[in-house]
């Protein structure tokens, strides 16, 4: 815990700041008491210390920020708070709808209680309630480990599950395997491994040889099948060839060179256009009509030459093209021929392919030069049988062969699933041994911080309601389920009993709060802030609860309170409540948008009775009254405190007279004030003048217009005021500032216990 | 937020863990810093698990 203490608040457009305004603090006193009636700007004291420390603002909930945070009429950009200590200063603006804060320093921890905190701790549900002191008890960081540490266990237990599938899986296909065999043997574990040990070697061996001896029959095969479709072309185009060759040779014999083609055509043209009657050339006569026609004829004849010409040789390129595919696939079907006879020799077959494959001899033709196309389609035509025989054998061979290496692979699969799952099995217990450890401890911390907190709950909580029968107070997690908080207690003769059950609103107010101050206590934050947190409770409760912080102020560095509950600041005003250490200050009741939050320095009654005394001109009326007014708090104390006399009425509303008439001579002679200096100061004296004057002063001149106050002098009422004055100097405590309230063995003492008040029995 | 919390946890946790022989002597340090500052990863304890299991497969 550092020194600091919250020294001065200054907001300008922060929610009711609508002007700027600054509130400074007494650093000096660990109280610092913010009175103002509702509507006055309390919460946006609050709202600014929450803002800065918090990044948030309790008072509006859920609420946007940008829309409620910058003060009326004025935008997120004009928003501007800045809080300052001894040492240090905090900065906040809305950059948009988030809180932008610069800060000095990390060193420095303040807690703010609301109302709205305390009603659920102790209303809502167990889980709701670990949230509010989740902050106290839990830690983020270990949480963060723990977290990656169950998801680590997570993904090793779905590896184990997918791994233990798998191994059921290969189970299921060994004894599929098993079953399909006729269950031999004691189980199918057994029989998979005796399987496994057998050697499949010579049965690979032989499947692979089958499947080569497939594979080259029926590659012959093939190789037939397509030699005949090209043979049959070859054959077509070869005679297709021979015929174009007769037609050509044909037409050549009747045909003219083809020098004269031109000599003809162009001569039909000439005859067309002229029509001579001569030869031009040689002169003799021609018939022009006959020689055109013989022309034709033999221009035709040449035509029919040419197309012979070309067919023949397309002719020639097809034959020349299914001579070479033709060869080409002969040589295949040679080379395949030649393969299968080599494998045929060379490979040691079985019984059953020998038996199949017959005679390797059969074959040889295949590799004669002139192949006899006959004999070859017997041979293949009788073959194809075979090589479904073959086939088969192979087949049955084969499925042997993958069982088999079925069986090893899925035994070995098998038992590297198993070491796979024994691996993790290993992994999962080692981490659930590692996770029980953090959880244990993670919880223990929080327990014991529950565990200790509960003690000084109690302690306040008797403090508060002392002897109403409530004990042993528990807070405590709830076993096995995760951020879950639950308040248990005795309550008269019921034992460990929700106190939600039978307590009042008031208790439940106040059991909240002794909750929150143990808890800040125990982690020895700086500052703590009440946010007029105690509505529901009585007189005598809520003195109590101010004794209890002053009793508890030690703790903190500051405790900052609000409230609009204006009994108790008059407690402190006419000190009845120590206020040495309180720096009590009050908002304006009259908040406008044109003023916005306003604050003063509450005075004290004493100090302002010595202000009036120095105010010139002195006025009679505020002395006659504002003294009366004191005195009567002071004698009701005192009446209080020894428990005189007074008229019964149906409301507590005394006289000025009334509490006079309480006091008796004799008792006055016994009143006696002892200071911690060792003086010692009889009561009488003062008592007696003040009672003489105090009533026709106060009544007369203080309260109303007459004619017998009129014939009071100012000095008469200058001496009323100053004997009120040193009255009440003798009863309140120089050092402490409040009256004797404590009871001791024979007198009693103001809160400090400096001042003693005699005697201590009317 | 502070870590000191979590500091005084994860030395408890990882003294108990060294108690139990889940976690050598010479990781202590390494180990309080992880937890401390909430970086013991996935992959950090897959890896512890590994290294320690391997070596009950060892034995």
């Amino acid at each position: 815990m550092s020194q600091e203490k919250i020294q001065s608040i200054k907001l300008n457009k922060f929610r009711g700041a609508t002007q700027p305004f600054e509130i400074e603090f007494d650093t000096k006193k660990s109280i610092t008491m913010i009175f103002g009636e509702n509507g006055t700007g309390k919460s946006t004291l609050i709202d600014a210390m929450d803002f800065i420390f918090k990044e948030k603002c309790g008072s509006l909930k859920k609420k946007s920020f940008k829309s409620h945070v910058p003060a009326v009429g004025s935008s997120s950009d004009d928003v501007e708070i800045s809080i300052s200590s001894q040492n240090y200063q905090w900065k906040g603006k809305l950059n948009g709808s988030s809180p932008e804060i610069t800060r000095n320093t990390d060193n420095f921890s303040i807690e703010i209680l609301r109302r709205d905190r305390i009603f659920k701790l102790i209303n809502a549900e167990p889980k709701e309630r670990y949230e509010e002191l989740r902050d106290f008890i839990e830690l983020p960081h270990i949480i963060f480990s723990e977290n990656s540490l169950r998801d680590c266990l997570r993904e090793i237990e779905r590896n184990i599950n997918n791994e233990t599938s798998t191994n059921q899986n290969q189970k299921d296909t060994l004894q599929k395997s098993w079953e399909g065999e006729g269950k031999p043997g004691d189980n199918y574990l057994k029989w998979a491994e005796e399987k496994s040990k057998q050697q499949a070697q010579e049965l690979k061996e032989k499947v692979v040889k089958y499947k080569k001896c497939i594979d080259f029959i029926e590659k012959c095969f093939e190789y037939w099948q397509n030699f005949k479709k090209l043979s049959e072309g070859f054959l077509i185009s070869e005679k297709q060839l021979k015929e174009t060759q007769n037609e050509l040779t044909e037409l050549s014999n009747k045909s003219q060179p083809h020098e004269i083609i031109d000599i003809l055509e162009k001569t039909k043209s000439f005859l067309q256009k002229k029509e001579p009657k001569e030869c031009p050339a040689c002169e003799q006569p021609i018939e022009s009509e006959k020689l055109k026609e013989r022309i034709s004829i033999r221009l035709k004849d040449i035509q029919e030459l040419t197309t012979a010409t070309k067919k023949h040789k397309q002719a020639e390129n097809q034959y020349n093209i299914s001579k070479r595919n033709f060869l080409k696939q002969l040589e295949e079907l040679k080379n395949a021929t030649k393969n299968l006879i080599k494998f045929l020799k060379e490979e040691d077959l079985d019984f059953e392919i020998q038996k199949i494959t017959t005679n390797i001899e059969e074959y040889q033709f295949l590799l004669d030069e002139n192949i006899d196309l006959k004999k070859a389609e017997m041979l293949f035509k009788d073959k194809e049988s075979f090589l479904q025989k073959i086939q088969d054998i192979y087949k049955i061979d084969a499925k042997t062969l993958y069982q088999l290496n079925l069986i090893k692979t899925s035994l070995q699969s098998l038992n590297e699933t198993k070491q796979k799952i024994k691996k993790l099995s290993n992994k999962k217990s080692f981490l659930t041994t590692i996770l029980q450890v953090v959880e244990t401890e993670r919880k223990s911390y929080a327990e014991n911080i529950l565990d200790s907190i509960s003690n000084d709950v109690e302690v306040l909580y008797s403090k508060l309601h002392p002897e109403e029968g409530l004990n042993n107070i528990t807070l405590f997690l709830k076993p096995r389920v995760q951020g879950s908080l639950e308040i248990k207690s005795n309550f008269q003769h019921k034992k460990n009993i929700p106190p939600q059950v039978y307590f009042s609103d008031s208790h439940l107010d106040t059991l909240g709060i002794c909750v929150f101050i143990a808890m800040i206590k125990h982690f020895k934050n700086d500052v703590i802030v009440l946010d007029d947190v105690l509505t529901s409770v009585d007189q005598p409760h809520m003195e109590r609860f101010i004794q209890i912080l002053h009793d508890e102020k030690k703790h903190f560095n500051q405790i900052i309170i609000t409230t609009h509950y204006r009994p108790w600041r008059e407690e402190y005003k006419f000190s009845r409540k120590s206020n040495s250490d309180v720096d009590l200050i009050e908002l304006s009741s009259f908040w406008s948008v044109e003023h916005g939050i306003r604050s003063a320095q509450t005075k004290l009654s004493i100090i302002e009775l010595e202000n009036i005394k120095h105010k010139n001109p002195f006025d009679r009326q505020i002395a006659g009254s504002k003294a009366g007014i004191f005195m009567e708090s002071l004698l009701d104390h005192l009446t209080l405190l020894y428990s005189l006399y007074i008229p019964r009425k149906s409301e507590p509303i005394y006289t000025l007279g009334e509490l006079i008439g309480c006091f008796s001579n004799n008792f006055i002679e016994k009143m006696k004030i002892k200071k911690n200096t060792g003086s010692e100061m009889p009561l009488s004296n003062i008592m007696k003048d003040i009672f003489n004057i105090t009533g026709p002063i106060r009544n007369k001149v203080g309260c109303h217009w007459n004619n017998i106050g009129q014939h009071f002098s100012d000095h008469q009422i200058m001496s009323f005021l100053e004997k009120t004055i040193e009255f009440g100097k003798m009863l309140i405590c120089s050092q402490c500032g409040g009256l004797p309230n404590k009871k001791k063995v024979d007198c009693w003492k103001c809160d400090c216990e400096k001042t003693s008040l005699y005697p201590f029995r009317k | 937020m502070n870590n000191k919390s979590d500091n005084i946890v994860a030395k408890k946790i990882v003294e108990e863990l060294v108690k139990k022989q889940l976690l050598s002597e010479d990781r202590k340090e390494e180990w309080i810093k992880k937890l401390s500052f909430g970086e013991a990863s996935f992959e950090d304890w897959n890896l512890l698990a590994d290294v320690y299991t391997q070596d009950w497969v060892k034995e």
